[in-house]
């Protein structure tokens, strides 16, 4: 039997949304191993339990093998940082020897099996998902949707699955590399994180397959193509194919406004919306601190800023002079942003 | 059917009370738009039918329990003057001071039993609950006990218990009849039908709605949606607000039919086939009890409908699951359109302008309120929107009594299937909101109205299973 490996990456503030990923991806294929990458510390007091959780492995940021890590994460944020590990953890489950490699975004949740994405990419090398499978019929689905993938790139980089042959590798390792170097959300000068990245792989490596599946990755962006509906024996339909995946992009109330936008007035979607959100309840991380992510402050508590980030990034002087970014008090490039730093967000 | 202690205690609908609307509506001709979308909030209200449960009350009444040598005497009493034995009914509520479908459908029962020489003891719980009850200690669980009508107070289940085990052992013959079991149970209840020596015959199982079938007595998916009750396992009821609980609810009520084995009655041909294609439950036999009858005249009402305003009405509880929603946008649309008048018939004030609230009760001591509002305030139309797959649909039966004609969605259940035969001419099925708000906007209502056949009638009330036990059998 092929050995599937599937991983996500967050902070302990998705821990709940990894859950129930989890949770959905192992009721209809238990056989996957599925591995949390996780890129943050418990704060103190905080119970996480890894043998009384679902997951069969969690491989933390620092296992990762990053040179001078905490130096390099420095400068991203956390969006650009959990993204920004997803191509070393992808290139390590390939040289691990996995046969497949599925990478799915923490706010997913499985609806029924993904029998056509492995039927595929058992044929090719990368299976990706575009954004939209359809054109836009209006002028907000336009802008929001078809220039929006122009924008942020054509594929929808919640997932991702790889076959473990040459060019798979050689995609990883591609992928790998450009995120170490280039995980930035600067949509001005054509980088979105690790999606802008994408929409050149199916020029630059062979047999890539791109899955216009209904009912893969659906979301606010798509739905406007693909509503969602409930068959009378109960499955749910995404564009009258079998719902497999739904990307529950933001659940709070701008998310909720952007699937009213796009649900033209059909209530369905929200029942999916009104599940996820019984879930991640259900699965809530007990005593973790609103918006905790241990790599979001200096020593000393105190938030670090994006703008603090971005010139540790692209000063190389500042990176040679201060050994430790998080650091804070006398000598540390906290003080010295605080006197000479440009304050821009 | 109705379930009003239930409706009542479901969270208030956001903008239920409030317009809640943006106001482009306000000249004719302008389509009504709902600022929120009143599906989208119920469904993000709803919450798992056991959670809900928590905030229900602990006991109905704290009163002390009666001594079981009470339970005895008031039963011995009884006995005397009732030769045809007892029956023992099962119902949520309290019939004799909640009112309701159900309710007037016990309390009928219970007057055509005892004219028929036999006594009445009902059961319902202490504790409602919106779900089946908990399998709880004998001595912890207490039901309100009624006698023939009157009230004798609260009674534990082990008093109880050991009460009709006494009277079964010395000569009383019992026939159990389950109404309804929410907050029952079903443990309890099979206790008590042992007891009452109903193993062996066949007691009576009432399925006035789809509780049988699932903790949502609708069916309504998620609180918003008729889902047609498909498998447990299946993806939709794995997202339903009441799909978590609905495989221990189906496996606790085939423990229960298994033993019994009940005579399975339906308030209509429609919900029985419904029930039967989906139900998993053993039973003996399968019976159609209306709890009443409609005695239509044959002489039509005609109405000189160009001398005044189309009088269109909703009828009964302004709730989501039953249409208002719906029958408020049409109102607000034409709210100063010359060619309609809108009536709210009913309880709940609502602030909708131009809407006639016309206080209706139907209770025990005024079974006709609702025609007698429907037929003095001259009612040409109800909207009867309602969005479940409706088991009877009183509101049907009262607008036709009323001469009033009915318009209703084709997968409304009873409703339909009363336009589709029996009433084909007094109502009209519309396939879809948009149709519905078409043929208001275009007039076509007026000309369906028009060329209606309506007249007045009477609704008999029904004797629930009088008549088959007194028979002594049951339709197969």
């Amino acid at each position: 039997m092929s050995k599937v490996c599937c991983y996500t990456s967050i902070t302990y503030s998705y821990l709940d949304r990894a859950r129930v990923l989890v949770e959905s991806v192992k009721r209809f294929h238990p056989d996957w191993e599925f591995v949390l990458l996780l890129s943050d510390e418990a704060p103190t007091g905080f119970r996480f339990n890894p043998a009384e959780e679902k997951f069969d492995r969690i491989v933390t940021i620092e296992q990762l093998n990053i040179e001078d890590w905490r130096r390099w994460m420095f400068g991203h944020d956390i969006v650009e940082l959990c993204t920004a590990v997803k191509g070393t953890m992808m290139a390590r489950l390939l040289h691990a020897g996995y046969d497949y490699v599925v990478y799915l975004d923490p706010d997913t949740a499985v609806f029924s099996p993904l029998d056509e994405m492995m039927e595929l990419v058992e044929h090719r090398s990368v299976v990706l998902t575009p954004h939209i499978v359809s054109p836009e019929a209006t002028q907000n689905g336009v802008i929001d949707n078809e220039i929006g993938s122009l924008k942020h790139g054509v594929y929808n980089l919640g997932f991702v699955a790889v076959r473990n042959i040459a060019s798979g590798v050689a995609f990883g390792n591609w992928w790998r590399d450009r995120l170490l170097a280039y995980c930035h959300d600067d949509v001005p000068n054509g980088l979105f994180t690790d999606q802008r990245w994408c929409d050149l792989v199916p020029a630059l490596f062979d047999d890539v397959g791109v899955l216009r599946h209904c009912g893969y990755n659906v979301a606010s962006w798509n739905l406007s193509g693909r509503p969602i509906a409930f068959t009378p024996a109960g499955e749910v339909t995404a564009g009258n194919m079998p719902l497999r995946f739904f990307h529950f992009t933001k659940v709070n109330t701008v998310g909720e406004a952007m699937l009213e936008r796009y649900a033209f007035g059909r209530t369905e979607v929200f029942e999916l919306l009104r599940w996820y959100r019984e879930r991640l309840a259900a699965f809530r991380a007990e005593g973790l601190p609103a918006g905790w992510w241990a790599y979001g402050t200096y020593a000393d508590g105190t938030p670090i800023r994006k703008a603090e980030r971005l010139l540790w990034r692209v000063r190389g002087d500042l990176r040679e002079a201060f050994k430790d970014p998080y650091a804070s008090g006398q000598g540390s490039y906290s003080e010295w942003y605080a006197c000479n730093g440009v304050v821009a967000d | 059917m109705s379930t009003n202690l239930y409706a009542a205690n479901l969270a208030p609908l956001p903008g239920a009370q409030a317009d809640g609307g943006v106001p482009i509506h306000v000249h004719d001709g302008w389509s009504f738009r709902r600022a929120g979308n009143a599906a989208k909030d119920v469904i993000l209200q709803a919450v798992p039918t056991a959670e809900r449960g928590k905030h229900w009350p602990a006991r109905l009444s704290d009163e002390p329990v009666m001594s079981q040598a009470s339970l005895r005497g008031h039963i011995a009493a009884v006995n005397r003057s009732h030769s045809g034995g007892m029956v023992l009914a099962f119902s949520h509520d309290h019939y004799l001071t909640i009112w309701g479908g159900v309710q007037n459908c016990v309390g009928d029962e219970q007057a055509a039993m005892n004219a028929s020489g036999w006594s009445y003891l009902h059961i319902c719980p202490n504790t409602p609950r919106p779900h089946l009850g908990e399998n709880t200690a004998a001595r912890d669980t207490t039901y309100i006990i009624s006698l023939n009508g009157l009230r004798l107070g609260v009674a534990t289940l082990e008093d109880l218990n050991e009460t009709l085990a006494y009277f079964g052992t010395n000569g009383l013959g019992f026939t159990c009849v389950v109404h309804h079991l929410l907050g029952f149970a079903p443990e309890h209840v099979a206790m008590l039908w042992r007891s009452a020596g109903q193993r062996g015959q066949s007691g009576y199982f009432w399925t006035h709605d789809l509780f049988t079938l699932c903790p949502s007595i609708h069916l309504l998916r998620n609180e918003a949606t008729f889902c047609g009750a498909p498998a447990a396992s299946s993806t939709a009821c794995r997202i339903c607000n009441a799909g978590v609980a609905r495989r221990g609810h189906e496996e606790r009520l085939i423990a229960f039919f298994e033993e019994f084995r009940p005579a399975v009655l339906a308030p209509s041909e429609t919900l029985l086939q419904f029930w039967q294609k989906h139900a998993k439950y053993a039973f003996s036999s399968v019976a159609v009890v209306p709890p009443c009858t409609l005695e239509l005249e044959l002489a039509p009402q005609k109405r000189a409908l160009e001398e005044r305003p189309l009088r269109v009405a909703f009828m009964g509880a302004p709730i989501y699951h039953k249409g208002w929603f719906s029958f408020e946008s049409l109102a607000r649309w034409h709210a100063y359109d010359p060619r309609y008048q809108f009536f709210h018939l009913g309880q709940g004030v609502t602030d909708v302008p131009n809407l006639v609230h016309v206080e209706a009760k139907v209770d025990r001591t005024d079974r006709g309120a609702m025609i007698r509002a429907a037929r003095e305030n001259e009612i040409d139309v109800v909207v009867n929107w309602s969005l479940c797959f409706e088991s009877f649909s009183f509101v049907t039966h009262e607008a036709l009594a009323a001469g009033v004609f009915v318009v209703a969605r084709p997968e409304s259940g009873n409703i339909a299937a009363l336009l589709n035969s029996r009433y084909q001419g007094h109502g009209r099925l519309v396939g879809s909101e948009i149709e519905l708000q078409a043929s208001f906007e275009s007039g076509e209502i007026l000309e369906w109205v028009g060329a209606s056949k309506r007249g007045y009638g009477n609704l008999v009330a029904g004797r629930g299973v009088a008549d088959i036990v007194c028979a002594g059998s049951v339709n197969v």
